[in-house]
């Protein structure tokens, strides 16, 4: 990333994101963690310094785009990058800010998840573009994440419009050798007051719709010329791509010799119309590969009856290429060889010994594990456990089974409102620190003011873990690791107007089943943080201050009870013939199993 | 060339990729390496692809890796689309039995079961208990060492033992260079042994 003009260097796309922007003269940008955009925030945090520009970990997406917008109106600079549904939090803005555009340059990262690998919904976020009206860009490789970010940054200052950068998650996290550019100059910040335009009350935004449009028009002329619009390749067959889907399909194409012509899309929003229909007419047949939903598809169909075109087109809406998950080589070979009448058959090699499955668990050492153990111990399972999204979200893996609903962040306690309200059973609901801070306390105060009765628990392990161990407002600490004012969650939490509220420490077990027996016993809206910072961080620390890690080890009284595992089932745990085994690579050392083990068999620690 | 990592969460697998990446780039390749870390900091599969001069892809049509590594045993198995006949095969003997597998108290799959199935697909496979060698070499944290000093030695292997090496070694603090350079070595030396006059020859 700190390397010279022209030097190759191994980067991920997020550094590539990162760096691209930074050659662009980055001034401000803000970000909410999420995966599969966390690096591009990680890698800016480590150089904000050494470049001079300002970085900050908002307390949501919303706020970030925010940080942003105003940096980006007063005349400088920005990006906010976050993943698909943090754009949801922060369309609220979005779609505004279309309307006053900005002064200096905006680029706004979002990094959607086929396939769901780390996310709770599957959602297309080019739709943003469609709604918004705001130009797409679609990078496929790590160059391109840096190319496209120094062309979204000259296009948003161009058209004076915030631009979204799309990508995904295959292509967030792949690396590859990446040519770096020189370094452009930052910018000088200054506010005009212009109130016609960045006051939208309704006169306002009536003329600014109009604006908008125009806007619009111009974009799609720039996206005729666009170098990154490209056709290769010559034939009667032809194939309209984007994305990652773009790198299956050229490895297709040269592995079966394919003669066909690829129209590869890197800004398409709005769409080169002219440019498709000049393609189109050049072929028999084509071909519309993109993943997720027929985003291209859709509007390529329309452009070919608008302008009366009569070339097949197959993509996703008439069964060539599935709507859901991920692209793959398989899926590119698959549906392009269904058009070409060459069916694509690779013979599946399923294992024949049975393989564990390794799906993913809370750590060894994970205080979250206590919480729900602790949770479980006194209401037998029988409560509703309202979930939220971070790792305690794991909690839903057997034996705890401590999830029985999930949607987004912060709905935990907006979801426990209303469970309360219509059932009997105690309703729980589990939220971590940085999530409350990012969408849980509107619902905690809505609880308090219209008298809902269920009980929260913040599980406060001190960082933002999920996402790479990002700080949060509760933290000492700024992005950068400098000192900052930390925000109480009691005082957050009594400010909300909630008057039970208890703090337990996660790892002692037999006293926050105290806690929790206690609270099931009152009414009315309790909070109970419970509080152990995350095992991840607290043996990191110890390894950099070459401290021991003081591992467990279960001794000669363990009666085989096996409770440590089928009731707790901490994934340091084994069984090696009858006998319980800690895996001393896996221990770190929080003592919690001390407190599960009925006969006091786990010893160490020292 | 199409290289597969794979094992559990915390084995230093994305490392051993990034060596093997800024590794393809000294020596002058396109390197695209692929991975997924969704949600579990440890103890999740974790897998990588590392394609050397392959083109954009990030992930390889199936039949097509030519160096498969597997940091614990069983771990392999779930990427047997990707092998073929021409697939060299590396594991890591040491086992890291999954939670589920003691909650539902199941076995789990012994080493020579492991390749007797993967032996369907490939003959050239080496298999070596490289927790052993990296705890001798000083930490079982080592793991991801031995098995790049192993891909080191296959024949043919385009990138020198030395650049792995030195790229190995630039990536990690002075205090832990020592070890991990004892560990590679003995991966290395073991891969080394094996190969000779064997098919194990991508």
């Amino acid at each position: 990333m700190l390397g010279k003009p022209g030097e190759k260097v191994l980067l991920m796309s997020n550094e590539a994101i990162a760096r691209g922007a930074i050659e662009s003269g980055l001034d401000v940008a803000a970000a909410y963690p999420g995966t599969p955009s966390s690096e591009i925030g990680a890698a800016l945090a480590r150089v904000a310094d050494k470049f001079g520009f300002y970085f900050e970990y908002s307390a949501n997406e919303k706020v970030a785009m925010e940080v942003a917008l105003a940096a980006a109106v007063s005349g400088l600079y920005s990006m906010t990058m976050m993943k698909h549904v943090g754009l949801n939090v922060a369309s609220d803005t979005l779609l505004t800010l279309a309307y006053t555009g900005v002064k200096g340059a905006m680029v706004i990262v979002t990094a959607d998840d086929p396939s769901c690998h780390s996310s709770q919904n599957e959602q297309d976020n080019r739709y943003y573009g469609l709604l918004g009206n705001l130009p797409v860009i679609e990078p496929s490789t790590p160059q391109e994440c840096l190319d496209f970010t120094r062309y979204a940054f000259q296009l948003s200052h161009e058209l004076e419009l915030p631009v979204l950068l799309r990508t995904t998650t295959r292509v967030n996290h792949t690396s590859a050798d990446v040519v770096l550019g020189d370094i452009q100059q930052k910018h000088e910040a200054k506010f005009t007051k212009e109130p016609t335009r960045f006051v939208t009350v309704p006169a306002v935004a009536r003329a600014r719709r109009l604006w908008l449009l125009e806007q619009m028009k111009k974009a799609w002329k720039i996206a005729e010329e666009c170098e990154f619009n490209r056709v290769s390749g010559d034939g009667k067959l032809g194939v309209i791509t984007s994305g990652v889907a773009y790198t299956y399909l050229s490895e297709y194409v040269s592995r079966e010799k394919l003669e066909c012509a690829i129209f590869k899309l890197g800004f398409t929003n709005p769409l080169p119309e002219n440019r498709i229909v000049e393609f189109i007419k050049k072929r028999e047949q084509v071909i519309i590969c993109e993943e997720l939903e027929p985003v291209l598809e859709t509007r390529v169909r329309a452009i070919a009856q608008k302008h009366g075109l009569n070339q097949k087109i197959h993509g996703k809406m008439d069964g060539y290429f599935p709507f859901e998950y991920e692209f793959n080589y398989e899926v590119v070979a698959k549906g392009v060889g269904k058009v070409i009448g060459k069916p694509h058959i690779h013979e599946k090699t399923p294992s024949g010994v049975q393989v564990p499955p390794r799906p993913p668990v809370l750590c060894a050492g994970c205080p979250h594990r206590a919480t729900y153990y602790a949770i479980r111990k006194v209401t037998k399972g029988k409560a509703i456990f309202s979930s939220d999204i971070g790792c305690y979200t794991l909690g839903i893996q057997p034996p705890l089974e401590m999830a029985d609903l999930l949607t987004c962040m912060g709905a935990s306690i907006g979801n426990a409102n209303g469970l309360s309200k219509v059932n009997p059973e105690p309703v729980f609901a589990f939220i971590g620190d940085s999530t409350f801070f990012h969408a849980g306390i509107p619902a905690l105060l809505n609880a308090v003011h219209n008298g809902h009765s269920f009980i929260t628990v913040i599980m406060d392990n001190s960082t933002t873990a999920m996402t790479g161990h990002q700080p949060h407002p509760g933290l000492p600490l700024d992005a950068l690791g400098k000192e900052a004012k930390a925000v109480s969650i009691e005082a957050l939490v009594r400010g909300c107007g909630v008057d039970y509220v208890k703090v337990v420490d996660a790892v002692d077990i037999p006293k926050a089943v105290e806690v929790y027996r206690e609270a099931l016993q009152v009414g009315g809206v309790r909070v109970v943080i419970s509080r152990s910072p995350c095992a991840l961080l607290v043996a990191g620390e110890k390894r950099k201050k070459g401290e021991k890690i003081g591992r467990y080890f279960v001794s000669q009284e363990c009666r085989k009870c096996y409770v440590c595992i089928n009731q707790f089932a901490c994934p340091a745990f084994y069984i090696e013939g009858e006998e319980v085994r800690i895996n001393d690579g896996l221990c770190l050392g929080c003592g919690a199993c001390t407190h599960v083990c009925p006969f006091g068999a786990i010893k160490g620690g020292d | 060339m199409n290289i597969l990592l794979c094992g559990v969460g915390g084995q230093g697998i994305i490392l051993a990729s990034q060596v093997l990446g800024e590794g393809s780039i000294k020596i002058g390749k396109h390197v695209v390496i692929s991975e997924i870390h969704g949600m579990a900091q440890r103890g999740g599969s974790v897998y990588t692809f590392v394609r050397i001069d392959e083109g954009d892809a990030p992930i390889p049509p199936h039949g097509c890796i030519d160096v498969a590594v597997s940091f614990e045993r069983i771990e392999l198995l779930r990427y047997l689309d990707f092998m073929s006949g021409e697939t060299v095969v590396l594991i890591n003997d040491a086992k890291i039995p999954p939670i589920g597998v003691s909650l539902q108290k199941k076995p789990y799959p012994e080493i020579e079961e492991i390749v007797a199935e993967v032996g369907k697909i490939t003959a050239k496979i080496l298999h070596f208990d490289a927790e052993k060698l990296a705890m001798e070499a000083g930490t079982k944290l080592a793991v991801n060492s031995v098995m790049l000093g192993a891909i080191a030695a296959l024949q043919g292997f385009p990138i020198p033992k030395a650049v792995v090496l030195d790229t190995l070694l630039s990536k990690l603090t002075e205090k832990v260079r020592e070890v991990n350079r004892k560990a590679f070595e003995s991966g290395y030396e073991v891969a080394k042994a094996s190969t000779a006059g064997h098919p194990l020859s991508p």
